[in-house]
């Protein structure tokens, strides 16, 4: 259980974190989402106590992980895979954690081969290892101690396919054994598939969480007609909003049995039609952080915002000027 | 969310069961550790027992034949640790920081004072045995030198030890604090080796500063002492000038760990 409240944190005049309260509950995972610079990083290491916040505090099991006794034993942390010094070998690095933290010997073994890293691999220094290796390596060290919390900053960077399909089963057995897992990441299809619960930052500030079915609900439905122009019309006649989407496609805040019934109504071909699905979390993801985003976020929803509908709908290809248009914004 | 209700007293002492942090003894166990581990402190260590023998073995064979005494040999032999000792030392506070391991090591304790205590303790338990082996080492050179016709002296003078000690365990303090207060492996060696040259420039130039040169300058209060010589205001000049050389960085430095964001 990770308990953040109120934290506030500023470099010089810009707020990293404004007043950032969220909660990561055990036997659950919780996957931490935003953008580059969102905050992500900082409200992770104040949690582990490696930054102090101006304001508010990070708790963990209900006390701040300075009052923690043997905190690394209990909170295996994985805040950045380059973080280690590159002139000790895989095997000293662990064995050095198994010291501090009073874990057998024999743990350091078993918890390397767990991640996959070969006893001659773990011969080697640091400074010779891949990003993967790196990643494995950091995984193992916050693995070591057997915790009951589980903080990982972007830990699939570097891995191969396989290693982060072991990953998610890994955090997903972790949290079903009534661990907690914080996870962040800005690979919207890793936090989809992974977590239970979602926190989504933008500008060091959290936009949305909660439950990821219920995040999702609300999300839209996407439609696709052999005449686009009749079906936008149609489904704003039943009172819904229509928009552009992604491919083509036209979103709408109307369910997958309210755009059939009103095509359905007005004798419109319907070619493709799904509700939320692959892809939700990125259109939850980018409609609440465009305004914090670096670069304009390519969000046909946004630039077309208050579009009149009728003739601005495409044959396909203008979709991806509307892209072009979020981009250059 | 149920965030209050799960929040139980027995969530939280699964966590406070026990002091915060880890016992220093193993902290100790693991900073000793680090001091050895990394392919720059092998090394260090290697060119240090390199020249502790390259210094017995030419004064052997230099002195053949010559009055030789454990003395002589023990103040050589300290010289390569004198200069490399520090460095491990310097290197052990600066790698957290310029190899990003602080990331790991605060997670163990958070507590970054005792961090640095135990950096400290280490090298200096690493300076005392590198004095026995000194010693052990010496006396074999003396044994030997004995073969090729030398006249022995196995008599110590404890002041002259005592002060070749104190030089070494000030050196190693030294590094600890100029480390922990520069946070940078290249731009601590610097400072820790040119600092007291151009302070010793300062003062050898500056009128006003000669005057109280035997307070401000380690290098001109430091020499009386690592000659065993303690007498008169000697030990008063050395306090001062340590208190300056050590206490000013080392405080610094604590500062600077402890506010330091980690990254």
């Amino acid at each position: 259980m990770i308990t953040v409240e109120n934290v506030i944190k500023r470099y010089g005049t810009q707020a990293a974190l404004a007043d950032v309260s969220f909660t990561a509950q055990a036997g659950r995972v919780t996957g931490f989402l935003g953008p580059n610079g969102a905050g992500k990083s900082t409200a992770m290491r104040i949690i582990c106590g490696l930054a102090k916040p101006d304001s508010g505090r990070a708790l963990i099991g209900g006390v701040p992980l300075t009052q923690v006794h043997n905190p690394a034993q209990k909170v295996g942390a994985l805040l950045d895979a380059s973080a280690q010094h590159d002139g000790r070998t895989g095997y000293e690095s662990l064995l050095l954690s198994a010291i501090a933290m009073d874990v057998p010997r024999k743990r350091v073994d078993e918890t390397l081969e767990l991640v996959g890293l070969t006893p001659k691999e773990t011969k080697r220094r640091v400074g010779a290892y891949s990003l993967g290796m790196r990643q494995r390596l950091g995984i193992a060290n916050a693995l070591l101690g057997g915790p009951s919390i589980l903080i990982l900053d972007e830990p699939v960077n570097g891995l191969d396919p396989s290693g982060i399909r072991w990953m998610r089963d890994l955090l997903r057995g972790f949290a079903a054994d009534g661990g907690t897992v914080l996870l962040s990441s800005h690979l919207l299809l890793e936090i989809e598939a992974v977590a239970d619960d979602i926190v989504v930052i933008g500008n060091g500030r959290i936009v949305a969480q909660g439950d990821k079915h219920s995040l999702l609900k609300g999300a839209q439905t996407h439609a696709r007609a052999t005449d686009m122009l009749a079906l936008d019309a149609a489904v704003r006649a039943a009172g819904f909003t229509a928009e552009p989407g992604k491919a083509g496609e036209l979103t709408t805040n109307a369910s997958a049995e309210q755009v059939g019934r009103a095509a359905l109504e007005h004798g419109i071909i319907l070619t493709a039609l799904s509700e939320g699905s692959a892809g939700a979390l990125e259109d939850l993801f980018f409609g609440l952080t465009q305004d914090s985003s670096r670069e304009g976020t390519p969000n046909p929803a946004g630039s077309h915002a208050g579009g009149t509908g009728a003739g601005t709908w495409p044959q396909s290809s203008t979709i991806s000027s509307a892209t072009g248009e979020g981009a250059s914004k | 969310m149920s965030a209050a209700t799960t929040l139980t007293p027995a969530a939280g002492g699964q966590f406070t069961a026990g002091a915060p942090g880890i016992p220093f003894g193993r902290l100790l166990r693991v900073e000793l550790r680090k001091l050895f581990d990394t392919r720059a402190a092998r090394v260090l260590v290697i060119l240090m027992v390199i020249g502790v023998l390259a210094v017995n073995i030419i004064s052997v064979i230099v002195g053949r034949g010559e009055p030789q005494s454990l003395d002589a040999f023990i103040q050589g032999s300290f010289i390569p640790l004198g200069f490399l000792l520090p460095i491990i030392a310097i290197m052990s506070v600066t790698g957290e920081w310029s190899q990003r391991s602080a990331l790991t090591t605060f997670m163990w304790e958070p507590r970054r004072a005792r961090v640095l205590a135990a950096k400290f303790v280490a090298a200096l338990i690493v300076a005392l045995l590198g004095f026995v082996a000194v010693a052990a080492s010496s006396a074999l050179s003396l044994g030997i030198a004995g073969l090729t016709g030398s006249e022995l002296d196995w008599n110590i003078n404890e002041a002259i030890v005592a002060g070749s000690l104190i030089m070494l365990v000030t050196y190693v303090a030294q590094g600890i604090a100029f480390g922990a207060a520069v946070h940078n492996t290249a731009g601590a060696l610097i400072l820790f080796a040119m600092l007291p040259t151009a302070v010793s420039l300062l003062t050898a130039l500056v009128p006003f500063l000669r005057d109280i040169r035997e307070w401000i300058d380690i290098n001109v209060a430091s020499s009386p002492i690592s000659v065993g010589e303690f007498g008169g205001s000697n030990v008063t000049h050395f306090l001062v000038s340590a208190l300056l050389w050590i206490g000013l960085p080392a405080a610094i430095g604590v500062w600077r760990t402890l506010n330091r964001e980690v990254k």
